[in-house]
């Protein structure tokens, strides 16, 4: 934590080179919080690319004693927020126009080739859920269970109570489990999907 | 225990008791919605994290590279824009004046000096008037309107400081 702090104020007093590892340090999580709440690659390299840049921009107003990756999250969290507003993306489907599947990327962590496709599935359709909420309620869903945050610190990065965040995150499980209940998860080798090859 | 605790056990899917999770599994055979609960819960707390593309850094630096370049641009567009600006406002304020500053520049001189003159002579006459005029409404106005009328626009100056004062107070939007 303290060789972070060394980078921070050396990419605070200008060091490129000291930016750089913070941006390969935290590319992971702000690139997946961008991935969940936007749903498209390309739109969330960009805008992972654009959080990265806001925050080299505003860094000299970081705070040292905060948390970095909360200040970064909440800088990435914004500038989701504000694209979804700004220009209403179209809502994600597990398929692009062709009828072809959307490229998932994996966590390389994921080795074993069936659970990693169990998974895949399994992520792509948490995937579709999540936009069917709110922007606000789908970063707090993100930042709890992806990031692994407690609500104090979804409230400190999304600038909201504690309160307004156990409301979210309760709306948000009731939401995911009406749609859930409604068109329950396919098991991914019982029924063949329309691209798939023929049985026989 | 009911439905609604089951499920306000789910919806708050925080820890419970071992004791409590028999009850709730026996529940969920036999509630579709609260089984449904449990399902998305349960996917939710085995997410993973989606990771971008190899080479992000070294693309970050690309942008951050053009980013500069084209600020850079900006700057230097947006200076040559002020100089010509500057450079074609100042001839076209000198172009009257240019023949009688080249030939003959006393005479310049001392036009200019009449002009400042009678400014500063215009601006006597108003003052002195202004004074005549405030002596005369104080002897048909009463103490009680003046008291009025200055309280009224200090508390409005009062007021307006303060608000300057909050919005400077604001965070800086990211």
């Amino acid at each position: 934590m303290d060789e972070e702090k060394t980078w921070i104020l050396q990419a605070q007093q200008g060091s490129d080179e000291a930016f750089t590892v913070l941006v390969e340090t935290y590319q992971k999580p702000v690139y997946n919080l961008c991935y969940r709440m936007l749903g498209v690659a390309d739109l969330a390299e960009d805008a992972a690319q654009e959080s990265f840049l806001r925050a080299y921009k505003n860094l000299h107003r970081y705070d040292v004693n905060r948390s970095f990756a909360t200040w970064l999250l909440s800088i990435t969290a914004h500038y989701c927020i504000d694209r979804l507003r700004r220009k209403k993306l179209p809502t994600f489907s597990l398929h692009d126009d062709e009828g072809t599947p959307r490229e998932y990327i994996p966590d390389a962590s994921a080795v074993h080739p069936e659970r990693a496709a169990i998974y895949s599935d399994q992520q792509e359709y948490i995937q579709g859920l999540l936009s069917e909420l709110s922007e606000l309620d789908r970063a707090a869903l993100i930042l709890r269970y992806w990031h692994d945050y407690s609500e104090v610190e979804i409230a400190e990065t999304l600038d909201l109570t504690v309160s307004a965040v156990k409301s979210r995150l309760h709306r948000s499980r009731r939401k995911l489990g009406s749609l859930w209940e409604d068109d329950p998860q396919p098991s991914p080798n019982v029924e063949r999907m329309p691209y798939g090859s023929p049985a026989f | 225990m009911d439905h609604q605790h089951f499920e306000e056990l789910l919806l708050n899917d925080e820890p419970i008791a071992r004791e409590e999770n028999v009850a709730l599994q026996a529940h969920l055979r036999v509630c579709p919605k609260c089984a449904a609960l449990a399902q998305a819960n349960r996917a939710l707390n085995h997410v993973v994290m989606a990771a971008p593309v190899s080479g992000f850094a070294t693309r970050f630096q690309v942008r951050l590279a053009a980013r500069r370049k084209a600020q850079r641009r900006r700057y230097l567009f947006g200076g040559l824009i002020l100089f010509f600006s500057a450079v074609g406002l100042g001839i076209w304020l000198a172009l009257p004046i240019l023949p009688t500053a080249l030939f003959s520049p006393s005479t310049l001189l001392t036009a200019w000096a009449n002009t400042l003159a009678s400014t500063l002579s215009l601006f006597q006459a108003v003052v002195e008037a202004g004074g005549v005029i405030l002596r005369v409404m104080a002897r048909f106005i009463p103490s009680e309107t003046w008291f009025l009328s200055l309280s009224f626009f200090s508390l409005l100056t009062f007021g307006w400081m303060l608000s300057i004062q909050k919005v400077a107070r604001l965070p800086q939007a990211i």
